[in-house]
């Protein structure tokens, strides 16, 4: 068993397509690198724009005003120094708003407080910054309990597609409850880059394992050589799981060796400080209570399921088509083109379903930011740890059929 | 020549009658036949006064806001007009419970006036309908002015040469001083589904074309066609030509398909319309038409130069599947990484000539053009001709490719 896992290991590893693989994919971390830096901004101490690796300078030094707990009279201080600023003439523009200037020297190193008073005082999912020269210090104080409001606000929507049940609503207020409070703050531009790119990322490193492991079954058939496997000594079973196990090894060592690259690398530029930072402090109204570190992590995980799923999927599919291109053809169309399907307007069950899809789930930051169940009545799950189940079931269930359909197979 | 047109005809029948081009060709037409269908199928939900949930079928909607647009059309967007959208606005409830586009005032009064609310919006940088409630005759008195004050404004602070500031200022001193409305709701839906109709054609493309070379390899024919007595120059040339007519065929069909469907829904109107009408894009001095027809020959040329490749990748490659492979890499990959605006020029243009991003209107109408040697080219100018000149350099990789194969 041994040797033929060793020979199916060398067949996937010697092949040119698998030498291509970290050019490609290293290349798409240069890419995504320099498109993260070329975006990078932040405003020098006289509110001068400053750009690319310059930025990330002033992003960690303006974190440090603001960096530790957001207690209610941080939020308080921040609304009163707003008033201030906005209540001199001098800093007005004809039109009342504040100075673009003005607002970058003053205000700036405080945008992350008052996007968090933006999004928790103002109308549901519409954040409106010029509430904040209505707000007093006291409005400050009450900053967690408006925050709590703008939760069940939004689980109380008028949805076209359906609303939360009452089931629904309960699980996640009881989640909401539990978040730690007050939020942390830090520099996360790290972090924040790292979510942002990870999707474009973790569907090119998926994309090329597919490639990768396409043809393992299909290529027998091509070349003819499934004539002598079938009826080898070994036996159709053993041969099956040399292949399986070999694809399971290699896709996952790919998968951890690129991240980790993507993760270190994005590391060596911006630094991750700030991995203690809340969730809340990128997605206010998130009922998840967790770092951004342990939310980049287990948006990792999931991502690694929704991998595999798609490996085990490629593989069954290679196991039933005869020839390389028909197999690749196919396993690129159902892994790309759910990324078409948009959403329902009027079906509730179409969006959950539509949010399952590899590729979909292969975005596993976008999960922290909504407050989907799966399950039934008594046993709700949320979408991450759903998906984070769902997605290796799945895989074994089509590991299984696909050993049914290679035991059955006869060689025309 | 017949010998070339017979033996194009044989490769015609070799690429048409395979399951899989079959098969592509049937699924690549019908979506993109029904594609325009569908953005009009299913309904719009609103609640009424009492709570209701109003269920209203989104053809329907879509009908009223044509017939709202065709009222208005004609009309200079002035003081008046504007001044007449903001009384209408100023009827709609914000305080309440329901969002303003449900309420009775909206649907009613407001909504007729939806398009020059949106670019009123656009244009005087407000926040939302409170902001354009609140709007004053003297505001609206300086529109044109200040559409022309923002433009310049982006003239001055973009970080562009000089040449290219001289064609911006060029450009805008030259369109027309006030903004007529006209509806132009089916060159939008046109322009806007040929994005997805394109990116659909040029995946069927590569799906079609990409044996074209390689299959002769893997199917050990190559010995033969190489050695025949036509010459190899001859086969050649015989199975570009069958790609490149099919190719074209298959995108000037959908082309057509889409203008007819669009049309026929949303109507005619908007061709003589000024192209800024389509959003806050460079004031090229084209019409709404002529801006739809210089896309839809960006497009034939993209979907023409994914051709090229795919025959190119065909001959130099052993095996259809490496061909596939590469050409999903060119069709999915830019999807997914988004150039950011900050970016030099040189990149943001060079972006645009990624043949998916060539695909889009945007990319046809994008306000950077290219310079060479102080010469400025617009976009929908150069694409065309960039990616006639890659074809053809295309085509010669994949003759000398072929003809250099070496049967092992």
């Amino acid at each position: 068993m041994l040797d033929i896992l060793k020979f199916e290991l060398y067949k996937i590893v010697k092949r040119k397509r698998f030498l291509f693989s970290p050019i490609i994919i290293l290349g798409t971390i240069i890419i995504l690198l320099s498109a993260a830096l070329s975006s990078a901004y932040s405003y020098d101490g006289n509110g001068n724009h400053v750009f690319g690796y310059k930025a990330i300078k002033y992003e960690k030094a303006r974190a440090e005003k603001i960096s530790g707990e957001l207690t209610p009279e941080k939020v308080a201080d921040v609304i009163e120094l707003y008033n201030i600023v906005a209540s001199d003439t001098d800093n007005l523009t004809e039109y009342d708003t504040i100075k673009d200037s003005v607002y970058n020297s003053e205000l700036y190193p405080y945008q992350k407080i008052i996007r968090c008073v933006a999004v928790a005082y103002t109308q549901t999912g519409q954040p409106d910054y010029r509430i904040i020269n209505t707000l007093t210090y006291d409005d400050g104080l009450d900053f967690y309990n408006r925050r709590d409001k703008q939760v069940i606000d939004t689980l109380n929507m008028d949805y076209s597609y359906g609303n939360y049940s009452d089931e629904e609503k309960n699980v996640i207020l009881k989640f909401n409850e539990n978040v730690s409070e007050p939020y942390v703050l830090g520099y996360t531009l790290g972090w924040e880059s790292l979510i942002e790119y990870a999707f474009p990322f973790f569907v090119i490193l998926t994309f090329v394992a597919l490639i990768n492991v396409s043809s393992v079954f299909s290529n027998e058939f091509q070349r003819g050589t499934a004539q002598v496997i079938l009826s080898s000594k070994h036996g159709r079973s053993k041969i099956f799981t040399a292949k399986i196990i070999s694809v399971f090894l290699i896709s996952t060592l790919m998968f951890a060796v690129f991240v980790g690259i993507y993760v270190l690398t994005f590391a060596a530029v911006y630094g991750l400080g700030g991995s203690g930072a809340s969730i809340q402090s990128l997605i206010l109204l998130s009922v998840y209570d967790l770092t951004l570190g342990e939310a980049f992590f287990t948006a990792v995980i999931i991502a690694y399921a929704a991998f595999i799923f798609v490996i085990f999927l490629t593989l069954t599919i290679s196991v039933v088509c005869k020839s390389n291109f028909t197999s690749v053809l196919l396993a690129l169309a159902l892994y790309f083109i759910p990324i078409f399907l948009n959403y329902s307007k009027s079906s509730k069950l179409f969006n959950y379903i539509v949010d399952l899809f590899p590729i979909k789930a292969l975005n596993a930051f976008e999960m922290f930011k909504q407050y989907k169940l799966y399950g039934f009545s008594d046993t709700l799950v949320r979408q991450p740890y759903f998906v984070m189940a769902l997605m290796p079931i799945l895989a074994v269930i089509l590991t299984v059929a696909a050993k049914n359909i290679y035991s059955r197979l006869s060689y025309d | 020549m017949n010998l070339f047109f017979d033996l194009a005809g044989y490769e015609f029948k070799k690429i048409l009658c395979r399951k899989r081009t079959v098969i592509t060709l049937t699924l690549v037409v019908l979506i993109g036949a029904l594609s325009v269908f569908g953005t009009i199928i299913g309904n719009y939900y609103y609640t009424d006064e009492n709570g209701n949930e109003i269920t209203v079928s989104r053809y329907d909607e879509e009908m009223i806001d044509r017939r709202y647009g065709e009222e208005l059309s004609g009309r200079v967007i002035d003081a008046d007009l504007i001044m007449e959208a903001v009384e209408a606005y100023r009827q709609v409830p914000l305080n309440g419970d329901r969002h303003y586009a449900d309420t009775e005032e909206y649907r009613n009064n407001a909504r007729k006036y939806s398009q020059i609310y949106h670019i009123a919006r656009r244009t005087f940088n407000l926040n939302g309908v409170e902001d354009f409630q609140n709007l004053t005759r003297e505001q609206a008195e300086q529109f044109d002015k200040i559409r022309r004050e923002n433009r310049e404004y982006v003239i001055e602070n973009s970080k562009i040469s000089e040449n290219m500031r001289a064609y911006w200022q060029k450009c805008l001193d030259g369109s027309p001083k006030t903004l007529t409305y006209e509806e132009s709701g089916g060159y939008y839906r046109f322009v806007t589904i040929m994005y997805t109709t394109a990116m659909m054609a040029g995946a069927a493309i590569a799906i079609i074309i990409s044996g074209i070379f390689s299959e002769e390899y893997t199917n050990g024919a190559d010995s033969l066609i190489l050695s025949s007595k036509h010459g190899k120059g001859l086969v050649i040339g015989a199975k570009l030509f069958a790609a490149f007519v099919i190719s074209a065929v298959l995108i000037i069909l959908l082309t057509a398909i889409n203008y007819v469907e669009a049309m026929m829904i949303w109507g005619t109107g908007g061709a003589d319309a000024q192209l800024v009408l389509m959003g806050n894009i460079f004031p090229y001095k084209i019409t709404i038409g002529q801006s739809a027809l210089l896309y839809s020959i960006c497009a034939l040329a993209a979907c023409l130069l994914f051709a090229a490749i795919t025959a190119m990748l065909s001959a130099m490659l052993k095996a259809p599947f490496n061909t596939i492979v590469i050409m999903a890499i060119l069709l999915i990959v830019p999807m997914f990484i988004n150039v950011p605006d900050e970016a030099p020029i040189w990149v943001l243009t060079l972006n645009n000539l990624l043949p998916t991003n060539m695909m889009a209107f945007w990319g046809a109408m994008y306000e950077y053009q290219y310079e060479i040697f102080g010469l400025i080219i617009p976009p929908y100018v150069f694409i065309p001709v960039f990616a006639a000149a890659a074809s053809c350099a295309c085509v010669y990789f994949a003759y000398r490719a072929f003809k250099k194969h070496q049967i092992s």
